[in-house]
């Protein structure tokens, strides 16, 4: 069965035709309902903007009232005093760093799994999905004392790394799976023209495997952003926090300046909407992917 | 060809290759996954109270035994129970609910997929904070200044703090916040119910709503099954509102088992007794997770070649 779920379903059903306004018309309360419903979703969003414009005695006399004058230098004091800008930049470094090692780490080991038969290959196949039982709580006394150990507590590139292990089992999985659907033919010639495993591997299986590639990186970027126990315990001083564990804290920096933190808290929300903006189809597949058998 | 030059070593498809593929995956996860997830697992037979854990004394069970008597452990075993009520009994029949109207759209389907979705990928920390601006007591508490101005004075609640309310406020969000992964879900489910079921019955008389029951329903309890039990696991594995917004308070009222866990871990430190709470959620999780894979379809990645 034919799924493209980015798709308006009334294409999808090939009833899409002129306009014609008379049914159009006869939509309109499937239209109220669903514009309650998205109203609901976004209405806490512009309360959050408008508070994050206002100052304190505005906010504490009429907390749904538009502001009085706007305070820009909420968002000063978010970025600057309250640190978010730097967390910002860490969220930002772990975000991409995370994301390029989980990708090139599963994608390795997917291609390995979805093209060789080799001894153990059942155990270790177990071995990897075992990871989706594993909770991240349950991980936090001992990264918290390995990490130190390690010498990467407190460390941007360490919570990476962590944050690429945690998501490897879910990633070779689907990985795996996409690769198998790729035909073997370009495989073949390639390896006709003298290409070793690295050669197939950088050459043909990656860049066929770029739309579940896309699909992995959305869902790594989007968890790395709001991440936020595994960041909480395993960093420990401004200089290495991330948004989520800042937006945390950002109450102790302000007493009563609750604009304030509906600044720093707009920060957080403003690129993780931009970046669902334009990887919104990815998120789409993906899920559709995991919850739809033919 | 860059490899054949560079490695001669590397013929198609040897053992050496595929270990070397395998390596720095399976290493990583090794070394950052799975090793920790086994020694927390040890961990929760120590008498570990603080210090070095070579001194900690082995007490096999003990800790085990005594999460039968903590009551903690049951109020938060209620307040994931809460999470599981309110993801089934509200959060599916939702999205499920409006999914269905968008399937039967004509218009607009990705703008208001894409609203509905943005509460879903929100940083659960900012959400968390943003609902305790709704729910303070403060005089910029947005729900109970609501209720004043609105003369409904009466329905005015301590809901951060009250007994039988803190619960519930601390477990809606997160039901609330998931309902835009389950419309894409149960939306995928619905353009696959042919057509023609639709048509055939328009002509007999069905109406959208006897369509809904009759139709819609049967044709989706698959993958609402699948969605139930996702459902399961996330109310399982729950801790980030109720950690956020109230520290799992007042008394632990609010608390669910992965919080409480975090709170006898960071909080009391008693890493032994704190790490066999983790491992009681870790085998609920194990539960829900072998009840996804056993229902869970996994095929149809083709479908990412579009």
């Amino acid at each position: 069965m034919e799924i493209a779920p980015n798709q308006p379903a009334a294409v999808l059903r090939g009833i899409r035709k002129k306009i014609n306004w008379r049914r159009e018309a006869g939509q309109a309360p499937m239209h109220l309902g669903l514009l309650f419903w998205g109203f609901l979703c976004v209405i806490p969003l512009f309360w959050l903007m408008i508070t994050s414009l206002k100052s304190t005695p505005d906010l504490y006399s009429d907390p749904f009232g538009f502001p009085r004058a706007f305070k820009w230098s909420n968002y000063i004091d978010a970025w600057v005093y309250a640190k978010m800008g730097v967390y910002f930049i860490n969220s930002l470094l772990i975000t991409i760093i995370s994301t390029i090692v989980v990708l090139a780490l599963a994608s390795s080991s997917a291609y390995v799994l979805a093209r060789f038969n080799f001894r153990f290959k059942g155990f270790i196949w177990g071995y990897i999905l075992f990871g989706f039982l594993i909770p991240h709580s349950i991980l936090l006394v001992p990264l918290g004392i390995f990490t130190r150990v390690l010498g990467i507590y407190n460390n941007l590139f360490g919570l990476s790394l962590i944050y690429a292990a945690v998501t490897i089992p879910w990633n070779t999985f689907f990985l795996r799976g996409f690769m198998e659907t790729i035909p073997k033919e370009l495989e073949e010639a390639a390896i006709l023209d003298g290409a070793g495993m690295w050669a197939v591997y950088r050459h043909v299986m990656l860049p066929l495997s770029q739309p579940a590639l896309a699909t992995m990186a959305t869902f790594h970027i989007l968890f790395s952003w709001s991440e936020y126990i595994l960041a909480l315990v395993l960093t420990g001083s401004t200089s290495s926090r991330t948004l989520p564990v800042g937006i945390s804290l950002l109450e102790g920096h302000f007493t009563s300046n609750e604009p304030g933190v509906a600044a720093g808290m707009v920060i957080t929300i403003i690129p993780a909407i931009i970046a669902f903006f334009f990887l919104q189809r990815y998120v789409i597949k993906g899920i559709t992917a995991g919850a739809i058998k033919a | 060809m860059p490899a054949k030059k560079k490695s001669t070593w590397l013929r198609y498809g040897n053992p050496l290759g595929i270990f070397l593929f395998l390596l720095p995956g399976v290493g990583l996860y090794t070394l950052f996954m799975l090793y920790p997830s086994l020694l927390s697992l040890y961990y929760s037979f120590l008498d570990w109270q603080g210090g070095p854990v070579s001194q900690a004394p082995f007490v096999g069970f003990d800790n085990f035994i005594q999460l039968f008597s903590d009551r903690y452990v049951l109020l938060a075993l209620g307040n994931n129970g809460r999470m599981l009520l309110l993801n089934w009994l509200f959060q599916l029949p939702i999205a499920l609910l409006l999914a269905y109207v968008l399937s039967r759209l004509r218009r607009g389907l990705s703008l208001y997929r894409f609203t509905f979705y943005i509460p879903v990928i929100l940083p659960v920390a900012t959400m968390a904070l943003l609902w305790r601006f709704i729910f303070s007591g403060n005089s910029y508490g947005l729900l109970n200044t609501f209720l004043h101005r609105a003369s409904w004075e009466a329905l005015i609640r301590p809901w951060l703090s009250g007994d039988g309310i803190v619960q519930w406020s601390t477990t809606f969000p997160s039901a609330w916040a998931g309902v835009g992964f389950y419309i894409v879900i149960f939306l995928a489910g619905l353009v696959g119910i042919p057509d023609e079921l639709y048509e055939a019955s328009a002509i007999d008389g069905a109406n959208s709503w006897q369509q809904f029951f009759f139709i819609t329903i049967p044709n989706m309890s698959g993958v609402y099954v699948y969605a139930m039990i996702l459902a399961l696991q996330a109310a399982l594995g729950a801790f980030m509102y109720p950690l956020l917004m109230t520290k799992g308070g007042p008394l632990h009222l609010s608390e669910t088992l992965v919080s409480y866990s975090l709170y006898l871990l960071w909080e009391k430190k008693v890493w032994g007794y704190g790490s066999a709470v983790a491992t009681l959620s870790f085998l609920l999780a194990v539960i829900a997770t072998s009840l996804v894979w056993r229902f869970g379809r996994r095929n149809q990645l083709t479908t990412l070649n579009d």
